[in-house]
């Protein structure tokens, strides 16, 4: 591998990932974030093209004769919200986007459509609820989007059913630690930027970005289809959920991952159980390189691996992740060594990434 | 006569909306209104507990006093214990636990002394490892933590326990006449005092006004008791919020944003703040309608602020000799 | 017969850890002469093409290696280690059991006090190596571990761990060892993670490119106290799959396995399993789409330590394949 540029890229990290955090991309209309990757890659890309979903695919020609292709992914969508209908008063019914929790919705404010339209989801004056209803958690069907119109008439000229909204916070450089909205995984994508164009490896490298993970990994498995690649990375964000245990609890045995502790390597999920030679691999260049790394915890969830593994005749994958506290949420929380310490291991890994069976092989 | 000087009070108000002022803690609002104040009224004071008073004197002795009193200060939280990196809350002021996961908000610490407002959230737990018992309940408080994002070594270093918590969400314009904010309970109503003393500034007036900004409504009404009591007024007005119209709420029980105040007389329509004043005063009861009440997202029609502050300075202007005379009637 | 399978019931093979298993079977399949090739997901597949047909019918005969187990998720300061379950376990069969990892280190499970109302949880489980504290902890965060259990055999019946589905392992090797000419060109395919959501037999079958696919498993029986009414007993032979919750074999094969049945005198029973699906399922949706079917085992006490199959059913199993692929379809 040769660095080919002499920018530092680790300096530059926290500002991209502003710029991608604070676009608007909710499953199915990543149009914001499409545009910001576009531009960031196409100086560095011998290839670059958006196929019919909406992925964005950049090749980077390999420097050896050996003409295999590795892929790299991240997906650039975000949960979110859609209008379904917009009611006589004014105010907007709207269904999840992706795994959303209702109660995290519940009092927030939200950039509605693409013209980022200021939105609050309402909340019943808890003075106003009977006493079963404080404690009941709020149901999706009961929310509403309320964009100061005073009547349908008035909103149907500003938005329409079908235009997506999603959180409405500011990305914040906490000093050691990012916060922002869309963390999972514009972070990955900003991973995916660097590495791909700070990186020429010996292989064919092509970095997908991909669209409706959120949804059920939709993107990634047309786009490892097209791609047909010997062995793919995911870049991710993965739950850490290293909170202190609660009083009358004694310990938190169900962390994910915990912030703070490096990059984070997948062994199983819900959808894909890692290979053990690309997961050995990737340790041992960390241990060796002393870059940080933990293993997430084995359990539930799923990431873009679970679409690109079993498709065609089967692709070697492994999730090189950064924990983030609070995914799903309004604002989601990344230590900034964690991401370093991804774009480190997934640099140094890859370069030297072992030969993969192509083809099915002969004992 | 001095000319009339207007102010922009949708700015005023995302200004006091801005500032913090917690219950027990209203020194930086106070402060704000005390500059707004200060060129609208005769005199400047306020009582022991620190709610503060903009007095206006009639131009003739004897006159009757009215005393326009509004709550300054807001819902929040305060840190009761730090563990690592984690700060443990306390609700002060009726807090709804259902909106807070995930609300950012932002930590006064004073530990390094001074006060420096450090940017944090409001833990949640992705659906991703809820179990099915917890997707059925809402997270109670003392289960909610405030992360800055800081190391367990940085944060004891600033945050001390007693610290306080106030909502970050910043004031934003919904829609051309709306507006949303924490803390518009009550800082709307206080909001519609300075545009009512912006009204009168130059007018001859028949009767003292004392305009009250109090403190510690939202725990216990503690400065309306002492603001009734100090100023001695003959009658009284207090201004807060009430429910605006918005689903999940019946319509008998809200008032629609955008159409005015709503105006009443009488011993029972604030059940405490009007009883307070009722044992000093005439009470009369001013409030604006507000949607998602004690939420980081409160929302007021600018109009209804706005009229308000007209009709309080309209009724103002209208005491006069004879009026009082009825007060006394009746009682 | 019964040595083989003991061979390969007390095998280690989790989902994900199918290698002690793979490397037994190409033991054994390069005594038998055949060529084996291994696909990116692990998935080991030997190719029977005795004739020279080019039209000849491609067949894929399928048994999944792996078996359910568990998974370590945490090691906490004394030892203990908390753990997921891989596949269909369930947590109140745990409690008690034995596991073993794959270096050999041997467990059991416990499980914290808890209230009789309430189901036990995975939660609740923890996995006890007889350490001492973490530091003399032998295992790591994500290494598996299957259930510990010798084979028994008790007449006809036999009493193991993971029959789902080395039996079916068994059934494919000999069914190949038995197999003198075919006009078709056969794989015998031994899948990866089946347990996990049929995750190997879809890119084998995407790899390999058949005109029929059949899957060799197990399948629950009606024939125990208070069982779930289910028309399938042990000892009454193999069962044919006609539908299960995530596929409906096809019924010109359906027929075909009958007429092999039929033919070699094989009794056999039909079977309809509400709950539960086979990779069959992951051959049926390969590219655009393989006839498919499934030969059953029937089986008792499915994912629990302690699985029970007839070996006049497995018998039988075999002959039916012979039989089957000797002909044309």
């Amino acid at each position: 591998m040769k660095q080919e540029r002499a920018t530092k890229p680790a300096a530059a990290l926290p500002a991209l990932i502003r710029q991608l955090s604070e676009a608007v991309a909710v499953s199915g209309d990543e149009h914001a974030v499409r545009q910001l990757v576009l531009q960031n890659v196409q100086n560095s890309a011998d290839k670059l093209e958006v196929d019919a979903l909406g992925n964005v695919l950049a090749t980077r020609n390999g420097t050896s004769r050996r003409r295999e292709h590795v892929m790299a992914a991240a997906h650039m969508d975000e949960v979110g919200v859609m209008i379904v209908s917009i009611e006589s008063d004014g105010l907007l019914a709207i269904e999840a986007v992706g795994g959303l929790d209702a109660r995290v919705l519940l009092g927030k404010q939200l950039w509605v459509g693409r013209q980022r339209l200021p939105g609050v989801v309402g909340a019943t004056p808890v003075h106003l609820l009977k006493d079963e209803d404080e404690k009941r958690p709020v149901a999706f069907d009961a929310l509403r989007v309320d964009i100061g119109a005073a009547s349908r008439e008035a909103a149907a000229k500003l938005v329409q059913p079908g235009d997506r909204a999603t959180f409405a916070t500011s990305f914040r450089n906490l000093g050691g630690s990012l916060r922002g909205k869309a963390l999972d995984d514009r972070v990955g994508v900003a991973l995916l930027i660097e590495l791909f164009r700070s990186s020429r490896f010996e292989f064919d490298f092509t970095a997908a970005f991909t669209v409706q993970e959120e949804v059920g990994l939709r993107g990634a498995q047309v786009a490892a289809f097209a791609i047909n690649p010997v062995a793919a990375l995911v870049l991710e964000v993965t739950p850490a959920n290293d909170l202190p245990p609660l009083p009358g609890e004694t310990e938190n045995v169900r962390y994910n991952t915990r912030l703070g502790h490096g990059a984070a390597l997948s062994l199983a999920d819900s959808s894909t159980l890692y290979p053990r030679a690309l997961v050995q691999h990737f340790a041992a260049i960390a241990t060796r390189d002393h870059i940080p790394f933990q293993y997430r915890q084995p359990g539930g969830g799923g990431n873009d691996s679970g679409g690109i593994q079993r498709r065609r005749g089967g692709i070697p994958v492994l999730a090189l992740s950064v924990p983030g506290r609070y995914i799903h949420s309004p604002a989601a929380l990344v230590r900034l060594s964690d991401v370093r310490a991804a774009l480190q291991l997934a640099r140094s890994a890859l370069a030297e990434l072992p030969r993969m069976p192509r083809r099915p092989s002969r004992s | 006569m001095a000319p009339r000087k207007s102010i922009d009070l949708a700015a005023h108000l995302v200004d006091l909306c801005r500032t913090a002022g917690l219950s027990g803690h209203e020194a930086p609002v106070r402060n704000v209104l005390r500059r707004a104040w200060r060129p609208l009224v005769d005199e400047l004071s306020g009582d022991r507990i620190g709610s503060l008073w903009g007095i206006r004197r009639a131009a003739r002795r004897p006159a009757g006093r009215i005393l326009l009193a509004a709550h300054m200060d807001s819902i929040g939280m305060l840190v009761t214990r730090i563990q690592d990196s984690f700060l443990f809350f306390a609700a002060i002021g009726g807090i709804d636990a259902r909106v807070l996961p995930g609300a950012l908000v932002q930590v006064h610490a004073t530990r390094a002394g001074g006060s420096t407002a450090l940017p944090g959230v409001i833990t949640s737990r992705p659906p991703h490892v809820q179990s099915a018992d917890e997707k059925r309940k809402v997270t109670p408080v003392r289960e909610l933590m405030v992360d800055l994002g800081l190391s367990a070594a940085q944060t004891a270093s600033r945050v001390e326990i007693g610290d306080l918590i106030v909502f970050a969400q910043p004031p934003v314009r919904l829609g051309s006449d709306l507006l949303l904010a924490p803390a518009l309970d009550n800082r709307a109503s206080v909001a519609a005092l300075t545009g009512c003393l912006a009204q009168l500034r130059g007018q001859a007036l028949q009767w003292d006004v004392v305009a009250a900004a109090t403190v510690q409504e939202e725990e216990g009404f503690a400065g309306a008791y002492s603001s009734a009591f100090a100023a001695r007024p003959d009658a009284a007005i207090a201004i807060d919020v009430t429910f605006g119209r918005q689903p999940g709420v019946p319509e008998w029980k809200t008032f629609k944003l955008g159409e005015g105040p709503t105006v009443s007389f009488g011993p029972n329509l604030h059940p405490q703040m009007g009883a307070a004043l009722m044992e000093v005063a005439a009470c009369g009861l001013v409030s604006i309608p507000l949607r998602n009440m004690h939420t980081p997202v409160e929302v007021v029609a600018i109009a209804d602020v706005e009229q308000a502050a007209r009709l309080l300075a309209r009724f103002v202007l209208a005491l006069d000799g004879k009026f009082r005379k009825r007060l006394t009637v009746h009682a | 017969m019964i040595a083989l399978i003991n061979r390969y019931v007390t095998a280690f093979g989790p989902s994900g850890s199918e290698d002690e298993v793979r490397s037994l079977l190409q033991a054994d399949l390069k005594q038998l002469g055949a060529e084996t090739q291994i696909d990116a997901l692990g998935n080991l597949s030997c190719l029977h093409a005795p004739g020279k047909d080019k039209n000849r019918a491609r067949v894929l005969l399928m048994a999944h290696m792996d078996e359910i187990g568990v998974m370590v998720s945490h090691i906490d300061a004394h030892g203990f280690c908390r753990f997921l379950p891989l596949g269909g376990v369930r947590a109140p069969w745990c409690v008690g059991a034995r596991v073993r990892f794959g270096n050999g280190a041997i467990g059991t499970i416990g499980a914290e006090p808890h209230e009789g109302s309430t189901a036990l949880k995975f939660e609740d489980l923890y996995i006890d190596l007889g350490a001492s504290d973490q530091s003399t902890v032998t295992v790591n965060i994500g290494d598996s571990a299957c259930f510990d259990r010798p084979l028994e055999a008790s007449g006809q019946r036999l009493i193991a761990k993971s029959l789902d589905d080395r039996i079916g392992c068994v059934v494919l090797l000999e069914t190949l060892r038995r197999l003198r000419s075919t006009p078709h060109a056969v794989a015998f395919v031994f899948s990866v993670q089946e347990e996990m959501g049929l995750r190997g037999a879809g890119t084998a079958a995407f790899g390999f490119d058949p005109d029929f696919g059949i899957a060799v498993d197990v399948t629950r029986t009606g024939d125990t106290p208070k069982a779930r009414p289910m028309d399938v007993a042990l000892g009454k032979g193999p069962a044919i799959k006609l539908r299960d919750s995530g596929m409906i074999a096809d019924p010109a094969l359906v027929r075909s396995l009958r007429a092999a049945g039929d033919h070699a005198k094989v009794p056999y029973q039909l079977e309809i399993l509400e709950h539960g699906t086979t990779d069959a399922r992951a051959i049926q949706t390969a590219r655009s789409g393989v006839p498919a079917g499934c030969i059953s085992i029937p089986c008792r006490y499915v994912h629990t330590p302690s699985e029970m199959v007839d070996m006049r059913d497995v018998e039988g199993a075999i002959r039916l394949l012979v039989d089957l692929l000797g002909r044309k379809l």
